[in-house]
């Protein structure tokens, strides 16, 4: 084996790489897929489409340890950190398999190109108000008014809702929510969620606000949260500067 | 405007607006008028001042004898909501409102707009519509959402005329037909009451509509067509409706969600043909035609506010802007020349 000489890369990493290439084989073959279901997508990993879960790997997932991620399920598979993401409506309707450092990038494509559409179909214009249910139960959020500092908290705007939470619970919203962790605070980090859902990040010192609304509804929305933040740390963010989640388009 | 010319403006808005009176004597041959506006559980109050007798003796007497008849209850709530917009047109000009700004204000203060209520960006709420409004309604929100251009449709509220636009597309939801069945009731009130639970049964909330019609359901729980027809309709709503719709309920659907009132013939055939795969070859005549029978009102009924379409379709090439071949763009035509 050849020594690893500075600076360390990713392909290095030969054995996180085998285990995600072990994880997918297994997977194939608990849940019998056929290879048309599986797409790589690299450099990130895998997205599987079965079109049924067989009894044999709903029953291999269902004993597997998972935590709950906005739309979907993650299991870490193996030492090496492996993860695998699944659809939850309907549930294992969309699977994706990636290594723990591309987790993010491989849940925003399944939920931007999968699981989002679905949903959309599923729900239409019911969507967003079913994102907030799923916030709500996950981080207690309770209905109070727009300029209330009750926390945590939801509130209707005329673009949307807004989402109060304690710093450090936005941190934990955007681990929820499988975003990557955010890199400018100073300014709104807008994601496109999937499903014609958009949402809109921003930290204040003693409060970080989220912003989901529809698409369309992205600049009142981005404006709004950028005038407080203009206003919480008292100086003026560039116009029309945001920073911007993107995704990357299956092939 | 005249109290007369302004019944025409505001027919079929007074089923929902209710506008009451009061009036009193001020120094200066100025009348107060203390309007008081009531649409859908939204209510505004407007005292504002005019002087009747600025304004001719033909006229001032007309004004005279509406409020003797609207003390003894004589008038009709169309009377009521056009003398209420002509009084506020008179004040403003008195006021030295310049024409371009006052039906917007007018709009406004008679909650024919309430886009200012707070709720700029705020759906139409389904309850309040009828059930073909509804769905029309769902079918034009999932085509904002989609679209993105949900800011672009409020916006399009504010242009002149809209409301009488918007009027019509509603008269025109209610006369389609949707293809319901046929089971005939003991009377019209009854028909119409059939026809709506048919509606209600195929596209709306199952466990509710059969709530709502209780009664309905009741009367002819023991016709067997009429249980017939009810399991059918209640197993279709899982079967997708392949089949395609008529040219009239297309043009009802895209009419005010997608800017249909305010495109071209030419852009209207574009965007059918692209988005819901109706025949190229159909003529503009055809297009005239079915809007001309749907009674809907567009652009061109409104020469004098609109010289040409306020909106436009920009096509783009594949790769342009990041998006495939066949994506489109509404823009707003020249926006300096309609915005009120």
């Amino acid at each position: 084996m050849e020594p690893i000489s500075p600076p360390i890369r990713r392909s290095d990493l030969v054995h996180s790489e085998a285990c995600l290439r072990k994880a997918l084989e297994e997977l194939i073959a608990r849940g019998r897929l056929e290879l048309t279901a599986v797409e790589p997508v690299p450099p990130l990993g895998y997205v599987v489409r079965p079109r049924s879960l067989t009894p044999r790997l709903r029953d291999w997932l269902a004993a597997q340890k998972s935590s709950p991620r906005l739309w979907m399920d993650l299991i870490e598979l193996d030492e090496l950190g492996s993860q695998l993401l699944i659809a939850r409506e309907p549930y294992g309707s969309a699977l994706g398999l990636s290594a723990w450092q591309d987790v993010s990038a491989i849940a925003g494509l399944l939920r931007t190109n999968v699981v989002g559409p679905n949903l959309w179909e599923a729900h239409k214009t019911a969507l967003l108000d079913r994102v907030v249910e799923e916030l709500k139960t996950q981080f207690d959020l309770v209905e109070r008014a727009l300029n209330s500092s009750e926390l945590p908290a939801y509130a209707r705007t005329d673009w949307g809702v807004l989402i109060t939470l304690k710093p450090a619970q936005g941190l934990e919203l955007f681990d929820y929510s499988c975003l990557p962790a955010p890199k400018h605070l100073d300014l709104p980090i807008l994601t496109k969620l999937g499903g014609f859902v958009h949402s809109i990040a921003a930290f204040g010192p003693d409060m970080a606000r989220l912003g989901l609304c529809w698409n369309g509804f992205e600049d009142p929305a981005c404006l709004f949260l950028q005038d407080w933040l203009r206003k919480t740390h008292k100086f003026q963010p560039a116009p029309a500067r945001f920073s911007s989640v993107g995704s990357h388009a299956l092939s | 405007m005249t109290p007369d010319c302004a019944e025409s403006l505001f027919s079929g808005y007074e089923k929902e607006i209710k506008v009451s009176f009061e009036q009193r004597q001020e120094p200066d041959h100025k009348t107060l008028i203390c309007l008081t506006v009531e649409r859908r559980g939204l209510s505004i109050h407007s005292d504002f001042l005019v002087d009747l007798t600025a304004c001719g003796a033909a006229t001032a007497e007309k004004v005279r004898s509406f409020f003797e008849r609207y003390q003894h209850h004589q008038t009709t709530p169309l009377e009521n909501l056009s003398m209420g917009a002509w009084l506020l047109d008179l004040s403003l000009t008195q006021d030295g409102m310049p024409f371009q700004g006052r039906p917007a204000e007018i709009s406004k203060l008679l909650l024919l707009d309430t886009s200012h209520l707070g709720t700029q960006l705020a759906w139409e709420p389904l309850e309040l519509l009828t059930p073909k409004q509804a769905i029309f309604e769902q079918l034009g929100q999932e085509y904002l959402i989609s679209t993105g251009s949900a800011v672009l449709f409020q916006a399009s509220k504010r242009l002149p005329h809209y409301p009488a636009i918007q009027q019509s597309y509603v008269q025109a939801a209610e006369t389609l037909s949707f293809g319901l069945p046929e089971f005939p009731g003991t009377s019209p009130a009854e028909r119409l009451e059939l026809e709506l639970f048919w509606l209600e049964l195929r596209y709306h909330d199952t466990a509710a509509t059969l709530r709502k019609y209780d009664s309905l359901i009741q009367r002819y729980s023991a016709d067997q067509r009429f249980c017939g027809i009810l399991a059918d309709t209640i197993k279709n709503r899982a079967k997708e409706n392949l089949a395609k719709q008529p040219l009239d309920f297309y043009l009802v659907e895209c009419w005010i969600h997608h800017f249909f009132w305010g495109l071209s013939n030419t852009d209207r055939i574009d965007l059918l043909c692209r988005d819901y795969g109706v025949s190229p070859r159909i003529s503009e005549r055809t297009v005239r035609r079915v809007k001309k029978d749907l009674r809907l009102k567009d652009w061109s009924d409104f020469r004098e506010a609109y010289p040409e379409p306020p909106f436009g379709v920009k096509h783009f090439r594949a790769g342009e802007h990041g998006g495939e071949q066949g994506m489109y763009q509404i823009f707003v035509n020249r926006p300096d020349k309609f915005t009120l």
